[in-house]
């Protein structure tokens, strides 16, 4: 039974499996495609998670011939069942991630008035910003392949579905009397 | 045109079989080109792949809005000739010219391409002199698809021009062209799936 890998274990793996790499250029295309925005790989990790990966029996190094050739990352039968063990258990499994916004609401009595309104409009505002950066993002890394695209539009979505629940909050708590 | 058809038209236009030069009758369509000369791993290409795929995102946004799921991704085609036809038979890389192409809905107008013009422009500063719209007629083609190496492609031509072409009477009418499936950053060299493609008359 294989036991479960950490993102950045799988996002390399991921990576070997689309063609064999050697580790500078594993570097190179996490940095192009903007991976250490989202995850935890640190440049001086790929060959930590290489190391990890090379010993859980998922990815082999081979060195071709001559002497100055790096060594090149192979994915093996392993880690190809791995790779699709994992891939189907992160479609699958639904993980609740907590907002600050909860701790925030729930202790909204706390604030004052104006406090309180503009913490929420200093968010809708954040957000906002979020949508551009992402959306900016999303153009400037085309070509991606569809499957990508649609992660980007699912981010996107999230954010604007957040936009109009601020909103929606925000011109409520702005009318409503306020208790003092 | 329903759904079936359009799908039907997609293959028969970008999934050709891989184990026989097969016919198709290309109609006109139209593309967004960047031209140039040199070697395509230099720079120069890199940088028009860039341009073209900035350009059409917001026409893709328009497109995916307007067909939902009939949507496809365009991929990136690129039509090689030079001024002395023995250089692209012999690859010589820096003698090579080429546009570079990714196929436009049939609705996109002035306006439009504009619009991805204007983009591109924010994101990469200033327009490529040859990069525009353009309609190609192509017509009555022959095309293969070759799954593997690019270096293999030539083997294939080597097929076509010699052996093909004069077998059936044929004569080139139009570009060598190529249409590249897969994201070669993305995709091992044997899996790269590319279409060869012919105009004839």
């Amino acid at each position: 039974m294989s036991e479960s890998l950490t993102d950045s274990e799988l996002l390399v793996l991921g990576l070997v499996s689309e063609m064999p790499r050697h580790g500078y250029e594993l570097e190179q295309i996490i940095e192009q495609r903007g991976m250490r925005e989202w995850t935890q790989i640190g440049f001086s990790s790929i060959y930590f998670v290489l190391g990890k990966l090379e010993k859980k029996g998922l990815v082999t190094a081979e060195k071709p011939a001559g002497t100055k050739a790096k060594k090149s990352y192979l994915m093996t039968e392993a880690g190809q069942q791995a790779l699709i063990t994992q891939t189907l258990s992160a479609l699958t499994t639904v993980r609740p991630t907590y907002s600050s916004l909860l701790m925030g609401m729930i202790h909204w009595p706390a604030l004052q008035r104006e406090q309180a309104l503009d913490a929420l409009n200093q968010r809708n505002k954040a957000i906002q910003e979020e949508i551009t950066r992402i959306e900016g993002i999303q153009l400037d890394q085309q070509p991606l392949p569809d499957h990508i695209d649609t992660l980007f539009d699912y981010s996107i979505a999230q954010l604007k579905s957040e936009a109009d629940w601020l909103q929606k909050t925000l011109d409520y708590m702005t009318c409503k009397p306020w208790n003092t | 045109m329903t759904t079936t058809d359009f799908r039907d038209r997609l293959y028969e236009l970008y999934r050709p079989p891989s184990d026989h030069f097969t016919f198709v009758d290309v109609p006109d369509m139209q593309f967004a080109v960047i031209d140039g000369d040199g070697n395509p791993e230099g720079e120069v290409f890199a940088k028009a792949i860039k341009w073209l795929f900035t350009t059409i995102y917001p026409i893709k946004q328009d497109a995916k809005k307007r067909m939902g799921k009939r949507f496809a991704e365009p991929p990136l085609e690129c039509l090689w000739w030079a001024d002395d036809m023995s250089d692209l038979i012999l690859r010589n890389k820096d003698k090579l010219k080429w546009r570079l192409m990714i196929v436009l809905p049939h609705w996109t107008d002035d306006a439009l391409f504009e619009q991805g013009v204007e983009t591109a422009v924010g994101r990469l500063g200033e327009k490529p002199t040859t990069l525009r719209r353009e309609v190609m007629k192509e017509g009555r083609s022959v095309q293969i698809l070759h799954k593997g190496p690019y270096e293999e492609l030539e083997e294939i031509n080597t097929k076509l021009y010699q052996d093909f072409l004069p077998e059936h009477d044929l004569k080139p009418n139009g570009f060598h062209h190529q249409i590249y499936l897969d994201d070669p950053t993305r995709t091992a060299s044997q899996k790269r799936k590319t279409i060869i493609r012919q105009p004839v008359i």
